[in-house]
C-alpha cells in the first residue's frame, strides 16, 4: 500500500514537471510580437513621453531632440526641501558627464511653484544644465508625476531605464544610474 | 499602480512599505505557529531580527563592491537611507548565510527551523506580490479577459495579483490545512516551496517583461521549473510518514 501510495506521488511529481515544461513552451514571447519600447509611457522599460517646454533662458527643450545620448530628468520645485537639497549632486554629475554627451534637464513645477523664487535658486547653484519650465503641469502629467523630487533615467534608445521617486538622492546613486546609461552602446 | 502614499506634504513609498508590513505580519503569524514545530518562539524572533539587520548590511556591502568609484568621492553615501543603494541578491545571501550560522550554532536541525519559517516566508511571499503591484513592476500581458486592468493604453492581466493569489494559497495549505507532525521536518518548507514556484511557474507565463533564452522563453520560468522539480524531488522524500522512521529508533 505504501509503495503503491509513493509510486503515485512520483508518477503525479513527472506529471506536474512535464506540464510545466510544456506550460514554459506554450507561454514563450513570440519573436514577432511588439516591444514595448515602442509603446509611450512614464514607466521602466517603455518609451519616454516627449515634451516641448521653454526653459529659464528662453529656449525650447525637445525631450526627442535628444534622442541618441543618455537623459536625466529631475522634476523639482524650489519649496520642496528634498529637491532642493540634491540638486547640487546634479550639478556635480553633470560636470564630471557633460564632456561624455549625458544631458540633465531639471523640470521645473512652475504651476506649482514661483518663477522667481526657482530663478533664484538656479543661480544661487549656478545650475547650467537646462531647467524647462512645466508652467501648464502638462509634463508633470504625462510622467504621472506622484510626488516631487521625481528622478527619470532615459537611455540613448529614449527608454526609461529607472525612474526615482522622491529624495534627496545620493550623488553615488545618481553616478550608477549614469554610469548604466552609458553601458548600452549608441 | 499606487508607488506613493501621500500623507499631507509627506510622501512615503508604498512598495518598501508594504514590504516592512509584511515582515511585520510574517514574524507575528511565524512566532503565533512556532509552537506547533516545537521551537522557541523568542529564538524565531531573534533569527528574524538578525537576519533582517544582516540582509540590510549585506545588501548596502554587495551594492558598493558592485559600483566601488561612485562611492570615492562621496563615502557619505554609504550611509544614505536611500532603498536604491542596495542589491538584493547580495543581501538575501548574506541574509542566508547569517541565518544558517546562527541556528547552526544554536543546533537546531535545519529542516525543522525552515518549516517554522515557512508561515514568514508564505507571507513576505504575498507581500512581494503586492508591493510589485503598487510599483507597477512585473506588469502582465494585454488580455481581453474581464479582469484585465486598464495599465498603459491597454488592458492587461493583473500578473501581481494572480501571484498574491497564488501565494494566499500556498500560506492557507502550509500554515492551516496540513498535520505537521504527522511528516517529516522539513515537509511543511519543501511543500511551500512546490506550492508557490508551481503557481509562479504558471502565472509567470501571462508577464510582459523577463529576461528571455532561446526563441522567447522566459528565463524565471526555466528558473522556477528547475526549483519545482528539485522541491519535488525533496517533497517525496519527506513526505514519507513519521512512524517508518521507528524501526531505526529502537535499535538505536
Amino acid at each position: 500500500m505504501t509503495s503503491y501510495r509513493f509510486e503515485r506521488h512520483q508518477l503525479g511529481s513527472i506529471f506536474i514537471l512535464l506540464a510545466g515544461l510544456a506550460w514554459v513552451w506554450v507561454s514563450r514571447i513570440p519573436t514577432d510580437s511588439g516591444s514595448l519600447q515602442t509603446i509611450v509611457a512614464p514607466q521602466e522599460s517603455f518609451l519616454a513621453p516627449d515634451f516641448n517646454l521653454t526653459t529659464l533662458s528662453g529656449e525650447n527643450f525637445f525631450l526627442s531632440e535628444f534622442r541618441g545620448s543618455p537623459v536625466i530628468i529631475n522634476f523639482w520645485a524650489s519649496w520642496c526641501p528634498p529637491c532642493r537639497a540634491e540638486m547640487p549632486a546634479f550639478q556635480q554629475v553633470f560636470a564630471e558627464y557633460e564632456d561624455l554627451g549625458l544631458i540633465i534637464a531639471a523640470v521645473n513645477a512652475t504651476n506649482q511653484d514661483s518663477l522667481s523664487e526657482a530663478a533664484a535658486f538656479a543661480s544661487e547653484n549656478n545650475l547650467t544644465f537646462p531647467i524647462p519650465l512645466d508652467k501648464t503641469g502638462s509634463a508633470s502629467r504625462s510622467y504621472n508625476l506622484y510626488s516631487l523630487p521625481t528622478t527619470i533615467f532615459i537611455d540613448r534608445q529614449g527608454i526609461i531605464q529607472k525612474i526615482i521617486i522622491g529624495g534627496p538622492i545620493p550623488i553615488a546613486l545618481i553616478r550608477v544610474q549614469a554610469d548604466k546609461l552609458f553601458q548600452d552602446k549608441p | 499602480m499606487f508607488p506613493v502614499i501621500n500623507f499631507g506634504s509627506l510622501s512615503l513609498p508604498a512598495p518598501e512599505l508594504i514590504l516592512l508590513l509584511g515582515f511585520w505580519l510574517g514574524s507575528v503569524l511565524t512566532e503565533r505557529k512556532s509552537k506547533h514545530f516545537k521551537v522557541n518562539s523568542n529564538l524565531v524572533e531573534k533569527v528574524l531580527w538578525t537576519c533582517l539587520l544582516a540582509g540590510l548590511i549585506g545588501a548596502r556591502l554587495s551594492f558598493i563592491s558592485r559600483y566601488p568609484s561612485a562611492f570615492q568621492e562621496n563615502l557619505l553615501s554609504v550611509f544614505s537611507l536611500n532603498p536604491n543603494l542596495l542589491d538584493p541578491a547580495g543581501g538575501l545571501l548574506i541574509s542566508a548565510a547569517v541565518g544558517f550560522i546562527y541556528i547552526s550554532q544554536k543546533r537546531i536541525s535545519l529542516w525543522v527551523f525552515l518549516d517554522s519559517l515557512t508561515p514568514f516566508f508564505a507571507v513576505m511571499a504575498i507581500a512581494l506580490s503586492f508591493s510589485n503591484f503598487a510599483a507597477g513592476t512585473g506588469f502582465g500581458t494585454s488580455t481581453t479577459l474581464p479582469w484585465g486592468i486598464s495599465l498603459w493604453g491597454e488592458l492587461r492581466h493583473p500578473v501581481q495579483i494572480y501571484h498574491l493569489a497564488g501565494g494566499l494559497v500556498a500560506l492557507y495549505i502550509t500554515s492551516y490545512r496540513i498535520q505537521t507532525s504527522e511528516h517529516q521536518p522539513g515537509f511543511t518548507f519543501v511543500l511551500f516551496v512546490s506550492l508557490t514556484s508551481c503557481f509562479r511557474l504558471f502565472f509567470s507565463g501571462f508577464q510582459e517583461t523577463a529576461s528571455l533564452v532561446g526563441d522567447g522563453i522566459r528565463l524565471p520560468q526555466l528558473t522556477y521549473w528547475t526549483i519545482l522539480a528539485i522541491s519535488l524531488f525533496l517533497l517525496n522524500k519527506h513526505n514519507r510518514p513519521l512512524q517508518m522512521e521507528k524501526p531505526d529508533e529502537s535499535q538505536e
